[in-house]
C-alpha cells in the first residue's frame, strides 16, 4: 500500500503538467479564433513572414505592434 | 462617399511607433476558416505588408505594412477580388475587462477529475477493509487539490457574491459560495478528526459544473456584441473637414472640434451638429423625427448629425461635436428608461431568488434538527446541514438557461438575427404586443406615387420631374423612369414648366383653384391640354411588410404602428398593411410613454433616433441593419439585414426557449423536492450525492438539446 504514497502524487504532478500547458495555451490566445486554426492544416503557403500573436481588443499585443 | 475611397482610408489608418502603418477592418463575407486563409494569402503576397491576419470567429481582418511602399487601398481592393468586402473600423479604445473563464473551468475540471479518482477508491474502501490511515491520507491528498482549486476557480463566484451581499442582495452566487464554503469548511473538519465521510469531490465538481454554465453564457455575449460591433462598423462614416486654406481632409467624426467646417456632399449624412454655412438645402431628417419628406434648411439655421443632406452640398460649420445636443437628450432618455427596467426580468434570476435563502435555510433546519430534537453529535448534525447544502445547490438550476440559450442563440445568429444577451431572447418569448415603427422599418423610408393615379399622366409628369433634384420629382422618378428634357425649366421652390405649357407643381403654380388641400405630400400636374390630375405621394412598405405583420398576427401578437410622421400617411399606411392600431407624429416622448402604457409586455421595433428611447423602454426591442447606431444601441436584438422577417423565426425559438427553461427550472425543482428529504433524513453518502448531481446536470443540457427539433 505504500506504493500509493508516491504513486498518487506522481500522477498529481503529471495532470498538473497537462493543466500548466492548457492555461499557457489560453493565456497566449490559441483560443481566440477556433475557426480559422482547423482550416490552418490545409494552407500551402509558406508561413507569413511574421508570426505574432493578436487580437482585435487591442487588450494584449505584447508583440510591439502597438494600438492606441 | 464610401469608404473605399483612397482617402477615406486615411482617416482609419494608424501609424505605429516603429513607422509601420496599421489598419483594422471587418470582412463581409466570410463563411469559413477556409475564407480567411485565402484572404491572409492573397494580401501577404503584395509587396509591403508586414502582417495580415484574418480572425475567422471574429470576422476581423488586421493589416499591417510599411507606408512607404504600398497604399491600404491596394489591400482592400486584394479583398474585394477575392469576393469579401472589407470595412475601416476604428477602435473605439475599449479594452475587455472581461475575465477568461477557461483557465478557471480547467483547473475545477482538474481537480473535479482527480478527486473523484480518489473519492472512488475510498468508497470502495468504505465496503472493504481500507485501514483508517489509508483513508485518512486520501482524504487528506483531496483536501490538498480542493483548497487550491475551490479557491482560486471558486472566485467567479465569492467575489460577485460578496458584492451582492454588501448591497444586500440575495443571487445566486451567495447560495453557490456558501454552500462551497460551508462544504469545504466541514470536510477539513472531518478530515482532521479521521471522518469517515467527506464531500471534497461535491464542493470541487458543483464549481466545475455552474462554470461550465458561465463559460457558455460568457462566449454568447462575446459573440453577440462582437457581431454588433462588426455590424455598426459598417456603417462608420468618416466626416469632410474644410481646413482654412480652403483643403478638404478626411477625418473620422470623433477628431471634428466645434468651430470646423465640415463639407457634407449630397447624399450623406451630416456628421455632426452645426449650422448651415452654404446656400439652403433639403435635409432628410427621418431618422431623427419619423418624416418622410424631406425639410428646406436656411442658411444660417441649425441642422442635426444623423440628417441626410438630399440635394446640394452643404458646408457645416460644427457648433457641438461628439456627443450632439438633440442626440444627447434622447441618450439621456434612453439611460433613463434602462435604469427604469430593472435586471429581475430573468426567469432564473426569479427562481434564484427564491431559491437562495431556501438552500441556507433547509440546511440551518436540518442541522438545527438533528442537533436539538434528535440529539445526534456537532459533527454528525454538521455534515447533514452540508449534504442538504450539497443537493439543493442551483447545479441543474444554474446550467439550466445558460444551456438553453447558447443552442438558442447561435441558431438565431445562423439565420441573420443577433441576441445581444440572453435575457433579451427569454423576453422576446413573452411578449403579447409588437410596436412598430413606420419609416425606414416597415416602410423604405421612400415616397412613391399613389399607384390608383393612371399610369400615363404619371408617365408625363416624370418627363418633368426628371429636370428637377426636388424629392417628390425624384420619387416620381424613380418609380417611372424618364430622361432630361431640355424644353423644361425648374423655378425653385414653385414648380417646372415645360414649352408645351405642361407643368408640375404646386396647386398655385399649375393653376388649380382648390379647397380640396390633401393630406401628405403631393404635386399637382397640368398636361398640355389643360387637364389637372393631384398626385398624391405615400411612403412605400418594404416588400416583406405585409408578412411580417401577418406572421405576427398569426403568432397571436397585436400589431400596432407608431409613428413620428403625419397623422394622414400613417393612416394610410396602416390600412394598406391591414393594421388596425396606429398612432401618428408621434415624438421620441410620446412612443416612450405609449410604450410604458401598455397593459402587456411589448415588442418595440425601430430603427430611428426618434425609437431609440422606446426601444430601451420595452420589454424586448429589435433593429433591422439599416438602422441608425443609437438604435442599434438600444436594441437587444438586432437584425443583421434590412428585411424584418427573422424576426418571425426569432420568437418561435425565443418561445419554444422560454419553454425548455420553464421545463429545466422545474426539473431542478423537482429534483430537489425528490432529494431534500433523503439529506435531510441523513440517507445522502457522498457517492450517491456526487451521482444525483451530475446526472441532474446531464439531464438538463440533453434537455436543451431538444430546441429546434420541434415547434
Amino acid at each position: 500500500m505504500t506504493a500509493i504514497l508516491y504513486l498518487l502524487p506522481i500522477s498529481l504532478v503529471l495532470g498538473g503538467l497537462a493543466l500548466i500547458a492548457f492555461i499557457w495555451s489560453v493565456r497566449t490566445h490559441q483560443y481566440d479564433d477556433l475557426e480559422r486554426e482547423k482550416y490552418r492544416v490545409l494552407n500551402d503557403a509558406p508561413p507569413l513572414n511574421s508570426n505574432r500573436t493578436w487580437t482585435t481588443d487591442g487588450a494584449s499585443d505584447r508583440d510591439g505592434v502597438e494600438e492606441e | 462617399m464610401t469608404t473605399r475611397d483612397a482617402t477615406v482610408l486615411d482617416a482609419f489608418v494608424r501609424t505605429n511607433p516603429d513607422g509601420s502603418a496599421s489598419l483594422n477592418c471587418t470582412v463581409d463575407g466570410m463563411r469559413c476558416g477556409a475564407c480567411a486563409l485565402s484572404i491572409e494569402h492573397a494580401i501577404s503576397n503584395i509587396n509591403g505588408v508586414l502582417q495580415a491576419r484574418v480572425n475567422a470567429t471574429t470576422h476581423r481582418l488586421r493589416l499591417v505594412w510599411n507606408p512607404e511602399t504600398v497604399h491600404p487601398k491596394r489591400l482592400l481592393d486584394a479583398v474585394t477580388e477575392l469576393g469579401f468586402e472589407a470595412h475601416p473600423f476604428a477602435m473605439e479604445g475599449k479594452q475587455t475587462t472581461e475575465q477568461n473563464l477557461l483557465v478557471p473551468l480547467a483547473v475545477a475540471g482538474f481537480g473535479t477529475m482527480n478527486i473523484m479518482a480518489i473519492s472512488f477508491a475510498v468508497w470502495s474502501g468504505l465496503v472493504t477493509d481500507m485501514g483508517v490511515g489509508t483513508r485518512t491520507f486520501l482524504h487528506a491528498l483531496s483536501a490538498v487539490i480542493a483548497l487550491p482549486v475551490t479557491l482560486y476557480a471558486g472566485a467567479v463566484f465569492y467575489v460577485p457574491a460578496a458584492r451582492a451581499l454588501r448591497a444586500g442582495r440575495m443571487t445566486m452566487d451567495v447560495a453557490i459560495s456558501f454552500a462551497v464554503l460551508t462544504t469545504l469548511a466541514a470536510s477539513l473538519y472531518e478530515t482532521i478528526r479521521h471522518g469517515a465521510h467527506i464531500y471534497f469531490d461535491a464542493a470541487v465538481s458543483l464549481v466545475f459544473f455552474l462554470l461550465i454554465g458561465r463559460v457558455l453564457d460568457q462566449a454568447l455575449r462575446r459573440r453577440a456584441s462582437n457581431a454588433s460591433e462588426n455590424l455598426r462598423a459598417l456603417g462608420q462614416t468618416s466626416a469632410i473637414r474644410l481646413t482654412d486654406d480652403g483643403k478638404s481632409e478626411h477625418v473620422t467624426v470623433d477628431a471634428l472640434v466645434s468651430g470646423e467646417t465640415i463639407l457634407t456632399p449630397p447624399g450623406t449624412r451630416i456628421a455632426a451638429d452645426g449650422v448651415l454655412r452654404s446656400e439652403s438645402t433639403l435635409v432628410d431628417e427621418s431618422f431623427l423625427t419619423g418624416e418622410t419628406l424631406p425639410r428646406l434648411v436656411e442658411t444660417g439655421a441649425r441642422v442635426t448629425a444623423g440628417s441626410l443632406v438630399v440635394d446640394i452640398a452643404a458646408r457645416i460649420e460644427v457648433t457641438t461635436a461628439g456627443t450632439a445636443t438633440r442626440l444627447q437628450d434622447i441618450a439621456d432618455m434612453l439611460s433613463a428608461a434602462e435604469a427604469a427596467k430593472g435586471e429581475d426580468q430573468r426567469l432564473a434570476d426569479r427562481f434564484t431568488r427564491a431559491y437562495g435563502p431556501f438552500v441556507i435555510g433547509a440546511a440551518l433546519a436540518g442541522f438545527m434538527f438533528w442537533y436539538t430534537i434528535a440529539g445526534v453529535s456537532l459533527s454528525e448534525a454538521i455534515m447533514i446541514a452540508v449534504a442538504v447544502m450539497i443537493v439543493t445547490c442551483p447545479c441543474a438550476a444554474g446550467l439550466a438557461t445558460p444551456a438553453v440559450l447558447s443552442r438558442a442563440i447561435n441558431m438565431l445568429m445562423a439565420r441573420g438575427v443577433i441576441v445581444k444577451n440572453g435575457d433579451a431572447l427569454e423576453r422576446l418569448g413573452a411578449i403579447s404586443i409588437a410596436a412598430i415603427d413606420k419609416t425606414g422599418t416597415l416602410s423604405n423610408a421612400r415616397l412613391s406615387p399613389d399607384s390608383r393615379i393612371e399610369p400615363t399622366v404619371l408617365r408625363a409628369a416624370s418627363e418633368l420631374a426628371a429636370n428637377s433634384t426636388h424629392p417628390l420629382a425624384k420619387a416620381l422618378v424613380h418609380a417611372y423612369p424618364a430622361g432630361v428634357r431640355p424644353d423644361v425649366k425648374e423655378q425653385v421652390g414653385r414648380g417646372l414648366a415645360a414649352s408645351d405649357e405642361s407643368r408640375l407643381g404646386s396647386a398655385k403654380f399649375v393653376g388649380v383653384e382648390t379647397d380640396d388641400t390633401p393630406s401628405g405630400p403631393h404635386l399637382w400636374y397640368r398636361s398640355a391640354e389643360g387637364v389637372a390630375t393631384q398626385i398624391t405621394f405615400r411612403d412605400e412598405a418594404h416588400p416583406d411588410a405585409h408578412q411580417v405583420v401577418a406572421g405576427l398576427v398569426a403568432r397571436q401578437i397585436k400589431p400596432v404602428l407608431i409613428s413620428g410622421d403625419h397623422p394622414e400617411v400613417v393612416e394610410g399606411f396602416a390600412r394598406d398593411l391591414g393594421i388596425p392600431d396606429w398612432f401618428g407624429a408621434l415624438s421620441p416622448e410620446a412612443k416612450i410613454s405609449f410604450v410604458k402604457s401598455c397593459p402587456h409586455k411589448t415588442l418595440m421595433v425601430g430603427d430611428g433616433l426618434n425609437d431609440a428611447p422606446a426601444l430601451g423602454a420595452a420589454h424586448a426591442s429589435v433593429s433591422p441593419g439599416s438602422s441608425t447606431d443609437v438604435a442599434q444601441n438600444a436594441a437587444d436584438i438586432l437584425m443583421t439585414g434590412r428585411s424584418l422577417l427573422p424576426l418571425l423565426g426569432a420568437i418561435d425559438i425565443a418561445r419554444q426557449s422560454r419553454q425548455l427553461i420553464k421545463q429545466n427550472l422545474y426539473f431542478a425543482a423537482f429534483y430537489n423536492v425528490v432529494t431534500i428529504p433523503v439529506a435531510l433524513a441523513g440517507g445522502l453518502t457522498p457517492l450517491v450525492a456526487a451521482l444525483l448531481m451530475s446526472s441532474s446536470s446531464i439531464l438538463v443540457m440533453l434537455n436543451a438539446r431538444r430546441l429546434g427539433t420541434s415547434s
